[in-house]
């Protein structure tokens, strides 16, 4: 290429620059925040225990899906990106598959939170299922565990494997050391910055905070990426905004969530940080919730793992470890080809990860013909409740204990 | 004497010194500073001697201590930041230096003699690429015992003034009578276990319901 045509490009990319960034700038203009809305799938608050909230979601399909499927996201991000717009939305997806699907939702922990641990995200699971089970009817739920939230699920899956009939994991670290055979430069940051300070220096960078504030660790994914974060709201953002209506609400949806980072509890933080990203105390059987070893050999039901083939925040051999350590025969693996939150919002990952799930959940018989029903018809009184006359907890264990005597 | 009170020695000697460099830079400064040097051993001791003897007002050396400790503790975070911040920046602008090196007007050739890409067709393409060349170093950067180093030495003095800011702030509030963040924790903690209390029992009700539920059916079915 010569320096004149060089040069006739260059002139033609500055003035499509500041062409786009104008068009840009008036989409914006046009734009209000009502319109970049997210997690707008329609669901049902039915349970709330200190700041956790557990939602039940509007079906759109007849249940096709007999046991219930809990989604356990993680308190780095917020649930939201499970549902982030309506054409990119695991949530609606797996509804219209007939799934009945309920999502836990953490909250944002404030400093006051700051003792709440790994027990305490037991605690709050149990409570889930628990209700779910007063709701429908079934003692045994499914279990989708995404990211730290796939490390909670497994944890409950272990330590209670009686009330969980199926666990899928997606983009989870399982074996916080599996990085090391990678010499990727892109992946692995957070799991070297850890492991290059002592336990203690970790424990007082929390407590200092008296938490893992949700900046912090916004900071960190940021600084992971390091040359895109800084090119993002200038040299590739005329790109980002110079789209169609919807492209550019896509970008500001994603912008929404990221910038919605809650604040991970202290001690919780502790754990993940020292416990398994330091020490790895998950795969080496040394992790204790209230006093129990986690063991992962009681991963007894069937197991899906879903990583991502490119994810630079939980590298894939993280994830992928959790072959060696589970107690089931069943165990399957879907790979993506998408980044760790592409899996979510790429509309290729997700309709494959939706599909293959919804596939995965309705196998073994669980299939079921249901009538198609609205969250107030499905949410009155079910089978079980039904047996139950009118009875205050209380009451219900005085009666018990009369029973036993 | 407490730290606090050496670090406000040294930095009266680092003042003077400065004080003295001054001086001999302006007319007739020399002379002058040359006159009072002989004083300063002696306002430097008159200073040691009055803090050593002054009533013990304990409180409020306490806060001064607080203050000198999160001033050294600001200081060493501000230096680390620098630190830090200039190993990005050379890294930075050796990659883009290095990326300029790689194009046709310096004869294509990268400083290790290694052949340049393609010739750049644009201006965005160009910069696009110095981008990418840019971002794999920084990458590498990362993965380097130098950045390790800056970074742990980072982690620590953020942690340090934090904590040395909470130490002051909590000084400040017990003098004044007011709840620190510390007791504050601390019913915070009561609060949780307490919850944490109830929420179990209320999952032994659970079970127990469960378990009433299951013998009722039972009853139910041979009472059929």
């Amino acid at each position: 290429m010569t320096n004149t045509s060089a040069a006739d490009t260059s002139i033609a990319e500055v003035a499509d620059f500041y062409r786009k960034a104008q068009k840009g700038a008036e989409m914006l203009a046009s734009l209000s925040d009502d319109e970049v809305d997210i997690a707008t799938a329609p669901k049902k608050e039915i349970l709330a225990v200190d700041k956790v909230r557990l939602y039940r979601y509007e079906p759109t399909a007849p249940q096709r899906v007999r046991t219930p499927l809990l989604i356990v996201y993680s308190q780095v991000g917020r649930y939201t990106m499970m549902d982030l717009q309506p054409d990119r939305s695991l949530v609606r997806n797996l509804l219209d598959a007939g799934v009945d699907v309920y999502m836990i939702d953490w909250g944002n922990p404030s400093r006051a939170d700051q003792w709440i641990g790994f027990e305490d995200y037991d605690d709050y699971i149990r409570a889930c299922v628990e209700t779910i089970d007063m709701t429908t009817g079934s003692d045994r739920v499914s279990l989708l565990g995404v990211c730290e939230g796939g490390v909670f699920a497994a944890c409950y899956a272990a330590l209670h494997p009686e009330r969980v009939e199926r666990l899928a994991l997606s983009v989870t670290p399982i074996d916080f050391h599996a990085d090391e055979v990678e010499s990727d430069p892109e992946r692995g940051y957070i799991n070297r910055w850890i492991r290059n300070l002592d336990a203690s220096e970790l424990e007082g960078l929390v407590d200092a905070c008296g938490q893992l504030p949700g900046e912090l660790t916004g900071l960190m994914f940021q600084v992971m990426t390091p040359v895109k974060s800084l090119t993002k709201y200038t040299w590739d953002l005329p790109d980002a905004i110079s789209g169609d209506r919807d492209s550019v609400l896509n970008f500001l949806r994603m912008e929404k969530w990221l910038s919605d980072r809650p604040n991970h509890p202290g001690a919780a933080a502790k754990q993940l940080l020292v416990d398994l990203y330091r020490e790895n105390r998950l795969v080496k059987g040394e992790f204790r919730i209230d006093g129990e070893v986690v063991d992962l050999a009681r991963l007894t039901m069937p197991v899906l793992n879903v990583y991502a083939e490119r994810d630079h925040i939980v590298p894939p051999p993280t994830s992928r470890a959790l072959a060696h350590h589970v107690g089931t025969d069943d165990y399957r693996e879907l790979p993506l080809r998408a980044g760790h939150i592409g899996t979510f919002v790429s509309r290729r990952a997700n309709r494959l990860f939706s599909d293959t799930l919804a596939a995965w959940l309705g196998e073994e018989g669980q299939a079921v013909a249901a009538p198609e029903a609205s969250i107030e018809e499905r949410d009155g009184p079910a089978p079980r409740e039904k047996e139950l006359p009118e009875t205050s907890a209380v009451q219900a264990v005085q009666q018990a204990v009369q029973k036993v005597a | 004497m407490s730290d606090a009170g050496n670090d406000w020695m040294a930095a009266m000697g680092a003042m003077w010194g400065e004080w003295h460099k001054a001086m001999t830079a302006v007319p007739g400064g020399a002379e002058l500073a040359a006159a009072a040097a002989p004083f300063a051993p002696h306002f430097a001791g008159a200073a040691q001697e009055r803090q050593g003897t002054a009533p013990k007002l304990d409180s409020l050396f306490t806060i001064g201590e607080k203050w000198g400790d999160f001033a050294a503790a600001a200081f060493s975070l501000g230096t680390v930041a620098i630190d830090y911040q200039v190993l990005l920046g050379r890294t930075w602008s050796g990659a883009w230096a290095d990326y300029g090196a790689l194009s046709p007007a310096h004869g294509g050739r990268t400083p290790s003699g290694a052949a340049a890409e393609s010739a750049a067709p644009g201006w965005r393409e160009s910069v696009d690429r110095g981008l990418e060349h840019v971002n794999a170093a920084m990458l590498r950067l990362q993965q380097s015992p130098e950045y390790l180093a800056i970074q742990r030495r980072l982690v620590v003095a953020m942690t340090d003034y934090r904590k040395r800011q909470r130490d002051l702030v909590e000084a400040l509030c017990r003098d004044n009578d007011l709840p620190t963040r510390t007791e504050v924790d601390d019913l915070g903690q009561y609060v949780h276990r307490t919850r944490r209390e109830v929420r179990r029992l209320r999952a032994e009700i659970d079970v127990l319901r469960r378990e009433l539920n299951v013998v009722r059916r039972r009853d139910h079915v041979v009472a059929a």
